[in-house]
């Protein structure tokens, strides 16, 4: 994609004075390229390749690696950005603005002679402080649906539209309460996110149950049952043809039709205990049965299925077998030998959807489904991709509330609250240690005032506002993005994460003093630098 | 009529050159008018399906992957699909970054274009060739091509060298991704034969492969055939500098420790593999190119080299893609690999030719030189104690013997009484290898010389691939081809030589491989292993 060439890509060669200012350079450099993404006014940006693959994302990290980085530098903002992302999934914008302003407040000191360790010695103990504001911020919160919808939709709102955001916010918000158990930690994975290209919708649902990418493979098996056992297996349904034909050993073709009867029965055996317990508990009643297996089912197996009325799939994901146990209830069996019906799961409703050369099977009206399915319909790949990237947004968002047990106020009300108490911190230091805090301070307020600037206000205006109110009034203080005004974020419903702020202050303050220390760096080898 | 299917995966620059080759050999040879008797079942290696607009598709049931910025002109999506622009994004700002457009060379153009007469066209595309998509005729299905975000194509930073860079990245989403791509072919599949897979075993493919082997191998209870490949020419190769051959040194050393690494898990986790290079050697560079008589190719080009794999690769698999069905890929794979020797070498003889005013009698009864040449590196295939499995394919019955009354000296050969190619071809072989075992599969067409396929033959062949005997020149059209799998004791001298070769580095120079997570405790078990390997080839055996 769009390369960003910074500088001359060997560092190597930069002298230690010299490979400061390449580092701020570099920092400026990708700061300026990522500052229009930030907040809910941010820009969108529509990445397209040369052969006409399109990307279109707003998120910091994604973009970072859509880009070609061929600078270390930058490659180490990087690699700190995807390191907020693996830990929180959210933050990654503000830890590349971060960083860069970290490094340009650094930078005026730096040339007027101050050295480089005292900035980042002076950035440690501010770090410390902004913690401590951080703490003082915390909102505890109760696990429930009113206490989620917000942080949600706040974080929903930066990535997609704002009407598509309140439908996504509700589909991750009961996604993540269906499958939640109360002690537990919650496990994303059984939120299955099913892709669904599709000419003319968009649309996201909430499924209580399972969405699979794949249907049964004979023309005679029904398209639809209701009230339906499930039984989900890990079990060869296909006849695996061994070794039967070689070129130097004579078989005969008796000798080749006496090995494939005898395996053929092998796995005809399987198929007629499925068949068995189909007839015991179905045969009569109104219920119907399917087959999900992990393993290969064979057109001759299938064929004997279809004949009982059988649905069956095979080759499903090995995840799936885990998630249908957990909506359907019933066990994944690793054999057909001992099948009872405690072994098998229920679900209201099964039914086939044919898009072009997909199929879907959904499993669905599940009694206490522990898995569920967000299903994304969208016009194209690169429009699905968009919602897929959000919705898992979304969905850390929700997990990140639920295991802090709180939520921070947001709309830089955190960073502005900071930049106050550090100002008056700093006057209690002695020494030119305060010179390093000052500088922390200044840096934080790039978040506020790029959320101006995106929506199109005076960032010095607004900082002003926003200090003096905030020196005034005893409760947290951000923007409003619609008149430029100070609010209380609290009032309209705008929280962060706690735990994605505190990532980014710790990892923010690292990698700047790395780079400021460049000529210690420069000795122990880039290559340390890794993670 | 039952189809074995077979799924390809490709990793890796050059095995994608090579691909590019093997698919356009498919696809050039399709027979749109039913007149033509093929012997080769197109459905093995390729799927029916169906375009988002509702058209029948036709495409290899194929995956492959590389790097970014490798794809040049041909879109991640496979081509085939238009890409549906509008999206519902009403968001206030949107701002288009556009890579500019890459220049398309001629044959793209024309392809795109939708030019009937290739075949009639002179194309320069030694000059015009910079990637493999450059002279791809298929086009994809949407989910075979995989682009691995993480690395650039190409690029002196951040290099994608080390096996354990692409043992980690099987780990991340992009293995989970091709993972359930592998999975959605293979639930297509009725009676799925087995898994192809090739890589380029001197660089991070190869443990990205790797890590995609072992897990075909734990879900999939199903025949496993890998080619690790060996590029012809490495940019490096050539330093002139102090400073470049210290980073050429190093690179050799990368890319040894990479073959190890990936010869040894192979021998753990598929059924047959079979090492290519066009390069005598393999390693620390790949050496002297492999000669064909009336074949120049310049090693240095990807684009001749990957012509002459990929021509090996489509020989071999003649028997078990024939219509008939009688051999799968694992019955191939069973015969070759007795006594644990899951590694075999591959030899290659193109075009596999004679005077046209000869016939095979009396080329055979003649000629001194060996018929193939061995395209596994270091490896010189010996002529007896060997199990072999031969493919020959392009000689018309009608060039076997002269008949009865003109048969002259010919009635004095023995194998006159031959009367079939492949008969004459099995006696050939039984005279010529001393306790062997051979399996010869005759396959009547010859491998068709389509554009793009390299115009690197001398005016000597005829239209057919025969050697004139006059002095018109005519353009190649097709060649025989004749290409082998041979096993024995013979391989034990390959694997002492990797053993030998590889044991030399010292693991302190690898630091970069330890900063990626290989402890030196694994890699010295992982070296003794390929000792051990080498014993399942020196055990004395009769057959
Ligand atoms: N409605 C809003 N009004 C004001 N600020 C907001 C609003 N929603 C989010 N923000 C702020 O936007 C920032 C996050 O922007 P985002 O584009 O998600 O970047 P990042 O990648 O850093 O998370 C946070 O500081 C957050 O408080
Ligand atoms: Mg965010």
């Amino acid at each position: 994609m769009a390369a960003i060439s910074l500088l001359n890509p060997k560092a190597e060669f930069a002298r230690a004075a010299q490979a400061l200012a390449v580092n701020i350079t570099a920092a400026k450099g990708i700061q300026d390229v990522m500052k229009t993404n930030l907040g809910p006014k941010g820009t969108m940006k529509m990445l397209v390749s040369g052969a006409g693959d399109i990307k279109i994302t707003k998120d910091g990290n994604v973009l970072l690696h859509e880009m070609q980085i061929q600078h270390p530098t930058a490659s180490l903002i990087a690699r700190a950005s995807t390191a907020q992302d693996d830990a929180t999934g959210d933050g990654t914008t503000s830890t590349v603005l971060l960083i860069g302003e970290l490094l340009k407040q650094a930078d005026i000191y730096i040339s007027e002679g101050l050295h480089p360790r005292i900035i980042t010695e002076g950035f440690d103990v501010a770090r410390n402080k902004a913690l401590e504001v951080l703490e003082s911020m915390k909102i505890p919160i109760e696990i429930k649906r009113e206490n989620l919808i917000d942080i949600t939709r706040t974080a929903l709102k930066t990535k997609v539209h704002p009407s598509l955001a309140e439908v996504l916010t509700d589909a991750c918000v009961d996604s993540v309460l269906a499958i939640r158990v109360e002690g537990k930690p919650v496990d994303l994975h059984m939120v299955e996110l099913m892709e669904m290209q599709h000419k003319t919708a968009t649309e996201t649902t909430l499924i209580k149950g399972l969405v699979l990418d794949h249907g049964a493979r004979h023309p005679d098996m029904p398209k639809r049952v209701e009230n339906a056992y499930i039984l989900t297996c890990n079990v060869s349904l296909e006849y695996e043809k061994t070794e039967v034909n070689s070129g130097f050993f004579y078989k005969s073709a008796e000798d080749r039709e006496k090995l494939i009867a005898a395996e053929r029965e092998f796995i005809d055996q399987r198929v007629k205990k499925i068949v068995a317990l189909k007839k015991k508990l179905c045969d009569g009643t109104d219920k119907s049965f399917v087959v999900i297996n992990q393993k290969g089912i064979d057109p001759l197996s299938l064929d004997v299925l279809a004949k009982e009325g059988i649905i069956a799939l095979r080759r499903a994901k090995r995840r799936n077998m885990e998630r249908l146990a957990l909506a359907c209830g019933g066990i994944a069996m690793n054999s057909v030998d001992d099948l009872t019906e405690e072994c098998l799961g229920y679900a209201g409703l099964v039914y086939e959807h044919i898009l072009g050369e997909e199929k879907y099977t959904f499993v669905e009206d599940c009694k206490n489904p522990q898995s569920v399915t967000i299903l994304i319909k969208g016009p194209n790949k690169h429009t699905l991709t968009q919602i897929k990237d959000a919705v898992r947004d979304g969905l850390r968002a929700i997990n990140n509330a639920i295991e802090d047990k709180c939520l921070v106020p947001g709309a830089a009300a955190f960073e502005v609250k900071a930049n106050n108490e550090l100002l008056k911190f700093k006057d209690t230091v002695k020494g030119k240690l305060r010179l390093g805090i000052q500088a922390y301070a200044e840096a934080l307020l790039v978040i506020p005032k790029t959320l101006a600037v995106n929506s199109g206000y005076d960032a010095q205006d607004t900082i002003v506002k926003l200090q003096e109110e905030s020196r005034l009034n005893p409760d947290p203080i951000g923007l409003d993005l619609s008149t430029g005004e100070a609010i209380k974020p609290i009032d309209l419903g705008i929280y962060d994460n706690y735990i994605v702020k505190k990532q980014i202050l710790n990892s923010c303050s690292v990698i700047a003093s790395n780079l400021l220390l460049v000529d210690e760096i420069m000795r122990a080898g880039m290559s340390s630098l890794k993670g | 009529m039952c189809t074995r299917e077979i799924l390809t995966l490709q990793f890796g620059h050059y095995t994608n050159y090579v691909g590019s080759h093997f698919w356009n050999i498919q696809e050039l040879s399709f027979d749109y008018t039913g007149t033509v008797k093929t012997e080769c079942n197109h459905d093995i290696l390729y799927r029916e399906g169906q375009s988002s607009s509702g058209e029948v598709t036709y495409t290899p049931r194929l995956l492959l992957a590389d790097l970014k910025g490798s794809l040049k002109t041909l879109p991640a999506t496979g081509g085939l699909e238009e890409t549906n622009l509008e999206g519902d994004f009403s968001w206030e700002e949107v701002e288009t970054i556009k890579e500019p457009e890459p220049d398309k060379n001629e044959f793209i153009k024309d392809i795109n274009a939708g030019t009937s007469n290739l075949q009639d066209k002179e194309y320069k595309l030694e000059q015009d060739i910079n990637t493999w998509t450059d002279y791809l005729y298929p086009r994809f299905h949407s989910r075979t091509v995989n682009i691995i975000k993480e690395y650039q194509h190409s690029s002196e930073n951040e290099s994608f060298d080390i096996f354990t860079s692409g043992s980690t990245l099987w780990k991340s989403d992009i293995g989970e991704t091709f993972a359930d791509n592998i999975r959605k072919y293979v639930e297509e599949c009725d009676s799925l034969q087995g898994f192809q897979v090739n890589f380029d075993c001197t660089d991070g493919f190869s443990g990205l492969a790797l890590g995609c082997i072992e897990h075909i191998g734990d879900e999939y209870s199903k025949t496993i055939l890998s080619y690790p490949i060996i590029a012809s020419h490495f940019s490096d190769n050539s330093p002139s500098t102090e400073e470049e051959r210290e980073k050429s040194t190093l690179k050799d050393s990368f890319r040894l420790v990479n073959i190890a690494l990936s010869i040894e898990a192979l021998s753990q986790h598929v059924k047959l593999f079979v090492p290519l290079c066009t390069g005598e050697k393999g390693w620390r560079k790949p050496g002297n190119p492999r000669l064909f008589d009336y074949i120049d190719y310049k090693p240095e080009c990807y684009y001749h080299s990957s012509a002459l794999l990929a021509s090996a690769m489509d020989s071999l698999g003649q028997k078990y893609r024939h219509k008939s069905n009688v051999y799968t890929m694992s019955d191939v794979c069973a015969d070759m690999t007795g006594y644990g020797r899951k590694m075999a070498a591959a030899s290659l003889g193109i075009p596999f030719t004679f005077s046209e005013s000869q016939y095979l009698i009396e080329y055979l009864n003649s000629t001194t030189k060996l018929i193939y040449q061995s395209i596994t590196p270091s490896c010189k295939i010996a002529t007896d104690k060997l199990f072999q499995l031969i493919t020959v394919r392009g000689i018309p019955e009608t060039y076997l013997k002269a008949p009865m009354k003109e048969a002259k000296e010919q009635l004095n050969i023995p194998a006159y009484r031959c009367n079939s190619v492949k008969e004459m071809f099995e006696l050939y072989f039984q005279a010529n290898n001393f306790l062997s075992a051979t399996n010869v599969t005759v396959c009547e067409k010859p491998l068709e010389l389509k554009t793009p396929y390299p115009r690197f033959f001398s005016d000597r062949l005829n239209k057919y691939g025969f050697i004139n005997s006059g002095p018109e020149s005519e353009k190649v059209e097709s060649c025989p081809v004749i290409a082998g799998l041979h096993n024995g004791n013979f391989m034990a001298d390959m694997i002492e030589k990797l053993h030998r070769d590889v044991s030399r580095i010292k693991f302190s120079k690898l630091h970069k491989f330890g900063n990626e997570g290989l402890e030196y405790g694994d890699y010295k078990e992982c070296l003794d292993r390929i000792a051990e390997f080498k014993d399942n080839y020196e055990d004395n055996f009769e057959l």
